[in-house]
C-alpha cells in the first residue's frame, strides 16, 4: 500500500489537495482560523487581530494591544494547534465485499485507500494522525504521530491488512478510550452494519470527540439488482437465505432505507457527522460531503 | 389458396411446444450463491408470488414457432388451389369457328380434340380412341369446379353407348353442319357386306372345304356388289405360293409350324388371320380370348391380338370327329360371328338428344403438397434460431 505503488491513493491525494479537515468546534461559523487554539504560547504563526465579541474567552484577549488602544482585540492564529485525526478502520468480514461488476474493488479496498490518502493529506497539513484497525482478533493500533514517517507507518500497517472475522467486542475497544484524546477527530470507515461500531462512534461523539462516519455501501446493497433465485450468504454471521431477488427487492429496499434513516438520525443526534459512499462513486466526492463546512453550517 | 392438412394427427406433435416453454421457464429453485452483508434487512418469503416468468422471450418465441412449423409439417400441409373461374368454349372439329362472336375476357376457345389445341391450330386428327364423349369427360375432370363450359357440336356425331353425365352444366350448342363421322372402318360395320375369306392350305391339313362352304354360305346370305375384284368371295386356293387376294378381309392358313412371315406382317398391319390348330402362335403376353364355344362350353376358336390385327386359331383339328360343330348347319354363322371384328360401339348420335346431363360426382383435384417449401421454411427458421442462441452465448462470454 505504497502511495507511489497504488495509483488510486495517489489520485485521491491529488484530488483532496484543497480539502480542509475542519473540526466541528471551529466550524460553527465564528472564526476564520482553521483549528481551535489550545496553546497560547509565542512562536506560533500569527494570523490577525479581530474585535472582541461577546462569547470570546477573556484569556484570548490581547491585553498589550488593549493597553495601547484601549480596545479589546482577540489575537487569532492561523495555526495555533495541531489536529489529531484517528482513522478507525473496520476490518470485519463484511468489509471484504465487492460488487459483481467490479470484483476487485472491495469495500475494504475503498476504506484502505481513503485511510492512506487521508493520512497523507493530514501529514501534509501538519496534523497528527493515528490508525486503529477494528477486528475481533484484536485491536491493531498505530499511535498518533506526525510527519512523513508516521504516514509511512500507517501505510505499512494498511498494506498487510485483510478483512475477515467479526467486529471487536466492547471490551476489546477499551484501549481506544485511552488513546483518543478528548478533542481529537475520529473518522470511522465502516459499512455500519454492526451496531457495536455505531455505538462506539456514538459514545465517542457524546464524550466530546469530533466523530465522523463514512459509511461504505456496495451498489448491490443500495439498489438490490438481484433477479431470479439466489442464496444470500452473510459472510459475517454465516447465515443463509434463499429467495427470489425480484420478490425480495421491495421489502428489502424499504427496510434498508428505514435502517439508513435510523442510522443517520442516531448519528446526528449524537453530534457525529455522517456521509455515505457507494462503491460506484468517486471517493473524494464522498469525503467532500463529509467535510464540507457549508453543509455543516446549513445542517446545524 | 386453401390450406388443408392431409394428416391432422401430426398436430399431436404440437405437444412438443411444452419443451421450450419448460426450458425457458425461470427456474425458481436455482441457487446462485451471493455474498450479501446486509442480510439482516432481508426477510424470508415476504410475499410469495406465483407468477410464471420466462427468460429470453425472443428466443422462446422463435423456438415455439419452429416447433409449430415442424408439427404442421408432420401434418402434411397442402393447398387446394382455387383459381378464377374461366369460361371454355369448345368446338368439335368440323364446326366452323368463323360465326362465333369475339371471345370475352378470360374465355378460352379450344378444339374438342385430343390435347384441346387452341382454335388457331388445326385440330389433331382423331385417332379413334378419343371420341367426343370421352373428350368431354376428360375436360370435365380436368377443369376446376368453378369453370363453365359451352360446346359447339354438329347435329350428328359419333358417340359411345351411354348417355353423357358430367359434373357441371354444359352450354350445349348444336350447329347445323355436315355430320362429323369417323372414317369408315376397314373391316366395315357388322351390318355391312359379308366377310371375304381367302384360304391357303399346305401339308395336307384338312378342313379347307368346310371353310369354303362357310364362305360360300356368307356370300349367299349377303348381297355383294358386282365389282368386288377378280377373286370371288370365299375363294380358296390350295396353292401356298399364290398371292393373297387384296380384298380378302380374313386370310385362313391351314398349315403346320410357324406362320408365314408375309401373313404375320399383314396381321401386324391390321389384318385378321384364321389358323389351323397346328400353327404356332407368335409368342406374346396377351391372353387368348375365346370367340366360339361349343354347346359344352369348350373353346373352339381362340383370338389373340397381334399388332393392330388379330389372329384366330381353331383349338381342334378341322375334322368332323374332332369338331362336330363343323357339320352343324349354323357353322357358317358361328364362324362369321367369330371372324367379324368386334362391332364398333360408336354410333351416330343426335346432338340434340345427346345433351350431357349434370350431376356426376365432380373429380376433386389432388391438393398440392406444401412440404418441400415448408421444410425450407423450417430450415431457415432453424438457422435463425441457432444464430439467435449463439449470439446470446457470444454476448454472454464477451
Amino acid at each position: 500500500m505504497d502511495a507511489s505503488a497504488d495509483p488510486r491513493v495517489a489520485e485521491l491525494v491529488a484530488r483532496l489537495r484543497d480539502l480542509r479537515l475542519t473540526p466541528r468546534r471551529e466550524a460553527g461559523g465564528l472564526g476564520v482560523g482553521q483549528h481551535a487554539s489550545r496553546s497560547r504560547g509565542a512562536g506560533l504563526e500569527f494570523s490577525q487581530y479581530r474585535a472582541y465579541e461577546q462569547g470570546d474567552e477573556p484569556r484570548r484577549i490581547d491585553w498589550r494591544l488593549y493597553a495601547r488602544s484601549d480596545r479589546f482585540f482577540v489575537r487569532e492564529s492561523e495555526r495555533e494547534s495541531p489536529l489529531t485525526l484517528w482513522l478507525l478502520l473496520d476490518a470485519s468480514a463484511s468489509m471484504a465485499q465487492a460488487d459483481d461488476a467490479r470484483p476487485d474493488w472491495r469495500r475494504f479496498d475503498a476504506a484502505r485507500t481513503i485511510a492512506a490518502a487521508l493520512a497523507d493529506h493530514v501529514q501534509r497539513q501538519g496534523d497528527r494522525v493515528g490508525l486503529a484497525v477494528l477486528h475481533d482478533a484484536g485491536l491493531r493500533l498505530v499511535a498518533a504521530g506526525q510527519g512523513p514517517r508516521q504516514r509511512d507507518r500507517i501505510r505499512l500497517a494498511l498494506r498487510a491488512l485483510q478483512a475477515g472475522g467479526g467486529v471487536p467486542a466492547e471490551r476489546q475497544l477499551l484501549p481506544l478510550w485511552e488513546r483518543i484524546g478528548p478533542r481529537d477527530m475520529v473518522l470511522l470507515l465502516s459499512d455500519c452494519f454492526d451496531p457495536q461500531l455505531v455505538a462506539l462512534v456514538e459514545r465517542l461523539a457524546r464524550a466530546g470527540r469530533d466523530a465522523l462516519v463514512l459509511q461504505l455501501l456496495t451498489v448491490a446493497e443500495r439498489d438490490f439488482p438481484f433477479d431470479g433465485g439466489h442464496e444470500f450468504h452473510d459472510p459475517e454471521s454465516g447465515q443463509r437465505l434463499l429467495g427470489d431477488g425480484a420478490t425480495l427487492r421491495d421489502d428489502y429496499l424499504r427496510r434498508f432505507g428505514d435502517a439508513q434513516q435510523a442510522l443517520r438520525s442516531r448519528l446526528a443526534g449524537a453530534g457525529a457527522r455522517y456521509a455515505c459512499c457507494c462503491l460506484d462513486e468517486p471517493l473524494d466526492r464522498a469525503l467532500r460531503r463529509l467535510f464540507d463546512p457549508r453543509a455543516l453550517a446549513g445542517g446545524r | 389458396m386453401n390450406l388443408v392438412l392431409l394428416a391432422p394427427l401430426g398436430l399431436a406433435a404440437l405437444a412438443a411446444l411444452l419443451v421450450p416453454l419448460l426450458l425457458h421457464l425461470r427456474r425458481r429453485d436455482e441457487r446462485r450463491p451471493v455474498d450479501f452483508a446486509a442480510l439482516r434487512w432481508l426477510r424470508q418469503h415476504p410475499r410469495p408470488r406465483f407468477r410464471l416468468r420466462m427468460e429470453e422471450w425472443p428466443l422462446l418465441l422463435l423456438r415455439l414457432l419452429l416447433l409449430a412449423l415442424l408439427a404442421l409439417w408432420l401434418a402434411r400441409p397442402a393447398t387446394t388451389a382455387v383459381e378464377a373461374s374461366r369460361h371454355w368454349t369448345l368446338l368439335v372439329p368440323g364446326v366452323d369457328p368463323a360465326p362465333l362472336l369475339p371471345p370475352r375476357e378470360g374465355e378460352q376457345r379450344r378444339w374438342l380434340a385430343p390435347g384441346f389445341p387452341p382454335l388457331q391450330q388445326a385440330p389433331a386428327p382423331a385417332d379413334g380412341h378419343a371420341s367426343l364423349p370421352s373428350l368431354l369427360r376428360q375436360l370435365d375432370a380436368d377443369l376446376p369446379a368453378g369453370d363453365t363450359v359451352s360446346v359447339f357440336v354438329p347435329a350428328r356425331f359419333a358417340a359411345d353407348g351411354g348417355l353423357l353425365q358430367l359434373s357441371r352444366e354444359v352450354d350445349w350448342r348444336v350447329v347445323r353442319t355436315p355430320a362429323v363421322l369417323p372414317a369408315a372402318d376397314p373391316a366395315g360395320p357388322a351390318s355391312g357386306p359379308a366377310l371375304r375369306l381367302a384360304v391357303r392350305h399346305a401339308g395336307g391339313v384338312p378342313g379347307a372345304h368346310y371353310l369354303h362352304a362357310a364362305a360360300a354360305a356368307w356370300s349367299d346370305e349377303a348381297a355383294l356388289p358386282a365389282a368386288t375384284g377378280a377373286t370371288p368371295p370365299g375363294a380358296a386356293v390350295d396353292d401356298v405360293q399364290s398371292p393373297w387376294p387384296v380384298d380378302a378381309q380374313v386370310r385362313a392358313w391351314l398349315g403346320e409350324g410357324a406362320m408365314p412371315s408375309a401373313l404375320q406382317d399383314w396381321v401386324a398391319q391390321g389384318g385378321t388371320a384364321l389358323l389351323a390348330s397346328g400353327v404356332d402362335l407368335p409368342s406374346t403376353d396377351a391372353v387368348p380370348l375365346v370367340r366360339w364355344q361349343d354347346a359344352d362350353g369348350l373353346p373352339l376358336i381362340a383370338e389373340l391380338p397381334s399388332g393392330r390385327g388379330r389372329i384366330l386359331r381353331f383349338t381342334r383339328g378341322l375334322t368332323a370327329q374332332a369338331m362336330p360343330a363343323l357339320l352343324e348347319a349354323d357353322f357358317p354363322q358361328h364362324l362369321h360371328e367369330a371372324l367379324a371384328p368386334a362391332s364398333p360401339a360408336a354410333s351416330i348420335a343426335d346432338a340434340g338428344a345427346y345433351r350431357p346431363a349434370a350431376g356426376a360426382s365432380a373429380f376433386v383435384p389432388p391438393p398440392r403438397d406444401l412440404r418441400p417449401w415448408w421444410a425450407l421454411a423450417v430450415a431457415a427458421l432453424f438457422l435463425l434460431e441457432r444464430w439467435f442462441a449463439s449470439a446470446r452465448r457470444r454476448g454472454g462470454t464477451a
